[in-house]
C-alpha cells in the first residue's frame, strides 16, 4: 500500500483496477445501507468503479450453517448466476462488505454446490460443472476492506493524533480469510487507531442463526465481548466500535441498546468515507449512528 | 454398531442456566481455558521441530485408524507373548464386565485409578460400587468430584468448577468419615497435602489399579500414560493386578510413530514439552523387581468407534483428548463443561457425542453449544475438521427429522423468499409491516417469525432502513445517467 | 568424553523450567556434601532414611564408604517387599537414569531388577545423578536410544518412566501446586567426569 496526499481523487492510473462488482450483503442492504452507500462513495473517491449487480441477495451462510443444506445451495446457485452474468470476458473483483460471507463464498460454495447438485439427481457432470462456475466465482471475491488496504492508494493520513476506535474481527474474517490483517493496516494510514479488545480471538455470540436459536448464550458471550469493548472506551477513549462484520455488529449494537448504552457501532467502510472527507472527529462518528438511510 | 454413553438428562436449557448462575465455575474455567490457550500457542511457536513432529504425527495417525484391526492384533499380540492379558469389548457394558470378573476373581478389596475418559464413557466406578468394591480416584481432580458425586467438568481439569471453599468442605466431611485428621485450612496447599497423605495410604493398600491410556504401540506393545501428578506411575507401580482400560483409537503403528506423537498431548494441553511424567508399561513385572503388576490386563474399549471409520468423520478417531479445543471454545469458556451433559463435553464431544451414540443421546449439541467461530480448528493438534462436522452434523439433524418445526419453517421460507430478487423485495416488505406493527417498543419479538424472535429477548431489532441499498442505488444510477 | 556444553546448558534451562533444581558436582566429596544437606534439610532419620536404586557401581561406592547409616542401597538379592516400605517412609529418593534429554528438561528411568523406580516416586525428594554424557540434545534422541537399548537388551523392561519436573497439579482453582502423589522436589546432580 501507498501513501498518497490528498487530492481530488487518490487514483493511480493503471495500478488500480478500473471496475468492480460490490456485493453488499443482506444486512447490509436492509438494515445498514449507509455501510454500503459509504462503500461506493470511498471506492469512486479511488476512481474506482462500482458495479452493483441488482439482482444479488444472501450468500446463504445462515441456511449452510444452520444445516439446511438444500436451501443453502438455492441461495448460492443464484448468488453465482448473478455475479457471473457478463464477466465473461472480464472478470472483475466482487468485493463482499463481510468478512463472513465472502469465506462462506470462497470456501463453502464449491463443495456445496457439487454435493447438492448429486443431492438432487443431477448427472456427476452437471455437479462437476457447477463446482467449476463456483470456483469461477469464489476465485473473485475480496472483502471489502481487505482489497481496500492491498490494491488503492489511500489519502495522507491526517496530521494530529489518530482517532482510537474498538475494532472486532469477526472470527470467519480472522481465521478464514488469509491475511484479515491487512484490514487494519487500511485504517491506522488513514489516522483510525483500530484497537483490538482484550481476548479479541473471542467469538462475539452473533453465530449467524444461533443469536435467534441460542439467545442465552449468545447474549453471554456478547456481554463479554462488551465489557472488553468498554474498557477501550474507558482506557484508550474509543469512540466507537467498528469492524468488517455487520453481523457481529448488528448483535452487539442491538445488545449494547438494550443495555442502554449509546455508543456508536458502525462498519469500517462508513469511518473510512470519514477519513476520505477529513471529517474524522468524535462527533462526526456519533453522527453516523443517527444516519438512516440517506 | 452404536455405543453407549451415559448423559446428564436435564434437559439443555436446565443445564445451560445451572452453568451461567455459577460464578465460580465461570470464573475457573474462563481463567484455566485462557491461560492453557494462550501457552499451548506459545510454546508451538517457539518450537518449530515439535510443530513439524506435530504435522507428521496427524499423517501417521490417519493412517493407523486406517490399519486399526491389523494395528490392534499386532498390539494384543505383542503384550500377550510378553505374559499380560487383553481383551476387545465392543460395547461399553463388555468392558465393565470384562474389569469386574478380574477384580473379583481376584477378590479385590480396593481398586485405585488414575484418571481416564473411557472409565468415566463406561461408567466404571458405578458399576464398581454397586458390586460392592471400592474404587478411589487419585487424580487430584477427579479424587474431588468422586467426593462431590459429579462428572468432570473439564476433561484435563475435572474439579476447575469448585473453589478452595467448597474442596475443603468435601474434605472435611471425609475426613470426619474416616476419622483421620481433616485439612488444616482451605489453602490450596493445605488441601493438596490432605489429598496427598489421604491417598498415599490407599495406593499402598490397594489390591488392584486402573489405567487409562494415552498411546498404544502396536510394533512394541507399550502402553503410553501421560500424567503431571504421578499418580499413574502408583497406579501402575504399586498393586499386583493392573487393568488398563483404553479406547482402540489409541493405536498408533510404531516407535517412530510414538516419538512423534507422544510430546503432543502436553505440548496442546498444557504447554509444555512434556508432562511431569510419562510411564510405558510393556509388561507385567519380572521376578524379583520391585515394582510393577504381577498380571496385567488391556481391555481395549470399541463402544461405536469402530463404526466411524470409513465415514467422514474417521479423522475424529485422531483425537489425543489434550483439551485444546475446549480451551479455546468460546461456548466452553462461558457454560463449561457439566453443560454438555456428556462426559466428553467442548468441541469435540458435541461432534463425539452424538457420532458414538448415534444420535441416540444429546442430539442438540451441535445446535445448541457451537457458534462455529473455528476456534477449535485452529486449536486442535491433530487437525480434526471440527466445524466442518458441526455442521454435517447439523445437517444429518434437518434429515433425520430431529429439529423443531419452528426452526424448519423458518430455514426453508428464508430460503424461499431469498433466492429470488422478487422473493427478497417482498420480505423486505414484510418486514417493515411488521415494524410499524411493533412500533418501537421493546420486547416486540412477538411479531416477528420463527426463530428470529429470539434476538428480541435480549438484543434490540434492528429496524429495516427507510431505504434499503437496492433502493439508494437505483435513485443514485438515475441520477447519474441525468447527469 | 568430551562434553557438549551448549547442551549441558540446554538441559539445566530445561530442567529449571519445569521446576527442577541443579546441582553440579566433580568430585565423591562434593556429593558427600549435597547429600548431607539435602538429608538435614528434609528431616532424613532412621524412621524416615534415604533409599537409593539404579546408581552405577562407581557411585554406589562413593556413597557407601561414607557409612551413613540411614541409607539404603537396593540390592536384588534383598526382600523386595521391604524395600518397599522402606521408599515408603523415606524422606530422599535417589536414582541414576538411563538418559537425560535436553530439549524437554527429562531424564528416562528404566524399571529392571537392579534397579527400581520406587525411590523417584514415593519420597517427597528425588535425587536423580546423571553423568554429563547421558545428556542428550533432543528427546527424539532419547527415544530412539530407548528403542536401541530394548532391543539390544532383547527384552523391554517392564516398566519405563519419562520424568520432566516434580509431581505437580493445578486441580483447585487453577493454582500451581507441587508435590502432589510423587516428590514436590526433583534434584538433578550432574557428575562431569
Ligand atoms: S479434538 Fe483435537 S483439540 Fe480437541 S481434544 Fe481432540 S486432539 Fe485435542
Amino acid at each position: 500500500m501507498r501513501i498518497q496526499h490528498a487530492g481530488e481523487t487518490f487514483r493511480k492510473e493503471d495500478e488500480i483496477p478500473v471496475k468492480v462488482q460490490l456485493f453488499v450483503s443482506c444486512l447490509a442492504d436492509m438494515v445498514r445501507p449507509e455501510a454500503a452507500i459509504a462503500a461506493v462513495h470511498v471506492l469512486e473517491k479511488r476512481g474506482v468503479g462500482v458495479e452493483f449487480p441488482e439482482g444479488q441477495t444472501c450468500c446463504g451462510q445462515f441456511s449452510y450453517n444452520a444445516g439446511y443444506q438444500h436451501e443453502a445451495a438455492v441461495m448460492a446457485r443464484h448468488f453465482v448466476r448473478v455475479f457471473e452474468s457478463g464477466t465473461q470476458e472480464d472478470p472483475t473483483d466482487i468485493l463482499a462488505l463481510s468478512g463472513s460471507c465472502a469465506a462462506t463464498v470462497m470456501h463453502t460454495y464449491p463443495g456445496l454446490l457439487y454435493e447438492d447438485a448429486l443431492q438432487q439427481g443431477e448427472p456427476e457432470t452437471k455437479a462437476r460443472e457447477w463446482k467449476k462456475r463456483a470456483e469461477a466465482v469464489a476465485g473473485r471475491v475480496h472483502e471489502w476492506s481487505m482489497w481496500l488496504g492491498e490494491h488503492a492508494d489511500q489519502p495522507m493520513a491526517p496530521n494530529g493524533s489518530p482517532l482510537p476506535v474498538a475494532y472486532h474481527l469477526g472470527c470467519h474474517m480472522r481465521r478464514l480469510l488469509p491475511e484479515s490483517r491487512k484490514a487494519q493496516d487500511l485504517l491506522r494510514a488513514l489516522g483510525i487507531d483500530a484497537r483490538e479488545p482484550e481476548n479479541a480471538e473471542e467469538c462475539c455470540g452473533f453465530g449467524g442463526t444461533y443469536s435467534f436459536t441460542e439467545p442465552v448464550v449468545s447474549t453471554a458471550l456478547a456481554d463479554d465481548k462488551l465489557a472488553n469493548v468498554q474498557n477501550l472506551v474507558q482506557d484508550a477513549g474509543a469512540v466507537c466500535l467498528t469492524g468488517a462484520d455487520l453481523g457481529c455488529l448488528l448483535h452487539l449494537e442491538g445488545r449494547l441498546r438494550r443495555q442502554e448504552s449509546s455508543l456508536p457501532v458502525c462498519h469500517v467502510a462508513e469511518l473510512v468515507e470519514l477519513a476520505d472527507q477529513n471529517r474524522l472527529t468524535p462527533d462526526q462518528v456519533r453522527q453516523l449512528e443517527q444516519g438512516g438511510g440517506k | 454398531m452404536a455405543g453407549q454413553l451415559p448423559y446428564d438428562n436435564r434437559p439443555w436449557p436446565e443445564r445451560r442456566d445451572a452453568a451461567l448462575q455459577n460464578q465460580t465455575m465461570r470464573h475457573t474455567i474462563g481463567f484455566v481455558t485462557r491461560r492453557f490457550t494462550l501457552i499451548k500457542g506459545e510454546i508451538y511457536r517457539t518450537s518449530p521441530d515439535l510443530e513439524a513432529s506435530r504435522k507428521t504425527a496427524v499423517g501417521q495417525k490417519r493412517q493407523a485408524i486406517r490399519d486399526l484391526p491389523q494395528l490392534l492384533e499386532q498390539f494384543r499380540n505383542q503384550v500377550e507373548r510378553r505374559g499380560a492379558h487383553t481383551y476387545l469389548a465392543a460395547q461399553a457394558q463388555d468392558a465393565v464386565d470384562i474389569a469386574l470378573n478380574i477384580a473379583r476373581s481376584h477378590q479385590a478389596e480396593l481398586v485405585i485409578k488414575s484418571k481416564s475418559m473411557v472409565t468415566e464413557e463406561i461408567e466404571l466406578n458405578q458399576a464398581f460400587e454397586k458390586a460392592g468394591i471400592p474404587v478411589r480416584e487419585t487424580d487430584l481432580g477427579e479424587y474431588i468430584i468422586q467426593l462431590a458425586k459429579e462428572r468432570p467438568s473439564h476433561i484435563l481439569a475435572p474439579a476447575a468448577h469448585r473453589n478452595r471453599h467448597q474442596v475443603e468442605e468435601l474434605f472435611q466431611a471425609d475426613a470426619s468419615r474416616e476419622k483421620i485428621s481433616p485439612p488444616q485450612s482451605d489453602e490450596i496447599e493445605d488441601l493438596t497435602r490432605y489429598a496427598r497423605s489421604r491417598l498415599r495410604q490407599e495406593f499402598l493398600r490397594a489390591d488392584m489399579g486402573v489405567t487409562g491410556g494415552n498411546f498404544l504401540v502396536a510394533e512394541t506393545g507399550t502402553l503410553v500414560l501421560i500424567t503431571n501428578e504421578g499418580n499413574a506411575d502408583m497406579v501402575t507401580s504399586l498393586p499386583p493386578v493392573l487393568v488398563s482400560i483404553v479406547g482402540v483409537e489409541k493405536i498408533v503403528r510404531d516407535w517412530a510413530s510414538l516419538t512423534e506423537i507422544i510430546q503432543q498431548p502436553a505440548m496442546s494441553g498444557i504447554g509444555r514439552h512434556l508432562s511431569s511424567y510419562t510411564t510405558m508399561i510393556q509388561g507385567p513385572k519380572s521376578p524379583g523387581s520391585v515394582e510393577g503388576p504381577r498380571e496385567w490386563h488391556v481391555i481395549l474399549v470399541d463402544n461405536g468407534r469402530m463404526a466411524l471409520r470409513d465415514t467422514e468423520f474417521e479423522d475424529v478417531l485422531s483425537c489425543i483428548r489434550c483439551g485444546a479445543c475446549l480451551n479455546a471454545c468460546p461456548v466452553f469458556r462461558e457454560v463449561g463443561g457439566h453443560a454438555y451433559g456428556s462426559v466428553y463435553p467442548g468441541p469435540i464431544g458435541i461432534v463425539e457425542t452424538p457420532l458414538l451414540t448415534d444420535f441416540q443421546v444429546l442430539p442438540e449439541l451441535p445446535s445448541a453449544l457451537c457458534t462455529l467461530c473455528h476456534a477449535c480448528q485452529e486449536a486442535c493438534p491433530m487437525d480434526i475438521a471440527l466445524p466442518d462436522h458441526i455442521i454435517s452434523l447439523r445437517h444429518t439433524i434437518v434429515k433425520r427429522h430431529l429439529n423443531s418445526s419452528t426452526v424448519n419453517w423458518t430455514l426453508r421460507t428464508w430460503a424461499r423468499f431469498w433466492s429470488t430478487p422478487g422473493g427478497y423485495r417482498r420480505s423486505i416488505s414484510l418486514a417493515r409491516v411488521m415494524q410499524r406493527l411493533s412500533g418501537k417498543k421493546r420486547n416486540a419479538q412477538g411479531l416477528f417469525p420463527g426463530i428470529f424472535a429470539g434476538w428480541g429477548q435480549t438484543r434490540e431489532i434492528p429496524q429495516v432502513a427507510p431505504k434499503t441499498f437496492h433502493e439508494w442505488w437505483q435513485e443514485w444510477k438515475e441520477r447519474a445517467e441525468e447527469k | 568424553m568430551a562434553v557438549d556444553e551448549g547442551i549441558l546448558r540446554r538441559f539445566e534451562e530445561e530442567w529449571q523450567g519445569n521446576a527442577g533444581k541443579i546441582f553440579h558436582i566433580v568430585q565423591a566429596e562434593e556429593l558427600q556434601t549435597v547429600l548431607t544437606d539435602l538429608a538435614d534439610a528434609n528431616g532424613v532419620s532412621d524412621q524416615n532414611p534415604i533409599v537409593v536404586s539404579g546408581l552405577s557401581e562407581k557411585w554406589a561406592q562413593w556413597i557407601r564408604t561414607w557409612n551413613m547409616k540411614q541409607v539404603y542401597i537396593w540390592n536384588p538379592e534383598d526382600e523386595a517387599e521391604e524395600f518397599r516400605h522402606r521408599c515408603a517412609d523415606a524422606s530422599v529418593g535417589i536414582t541414576g537414569c538411563a538418559w537425560a534429554a535436553a530439549d524437554a528438561g527429562s531424564v528416562c528411568l528404566y524399571s529392571q531388577k537392579d534397579s527400581s523406580l520406587l525411590p523417584s516416586l514415593l519420597p517427597p525428594v528425588h535425587v536423580v545423578m546423571i553423568s554429563a554424557a547421558q545428556i542428550v540434545s533432543t528427546f527424539r534422541e532419547g527415544m530412539d536410544r530407548l528403542y536401541r537399548d530394548a532391543r539390544q537388551g532383547g527384552e523391554w523392561p517392564a516398566l519405563v518412566k519419562i520424568v520432566a519436573g516434580p509431581s505437580m497439579t493445578a486441580d483447585i482453582e487453577g493454582q500451581l501446586i507441587l508435590g502432589v502423589h510423587g516428590p514436590r522436589d526433583v534434584y538433578a546432580v550432574i557428575v562431569d567426569n
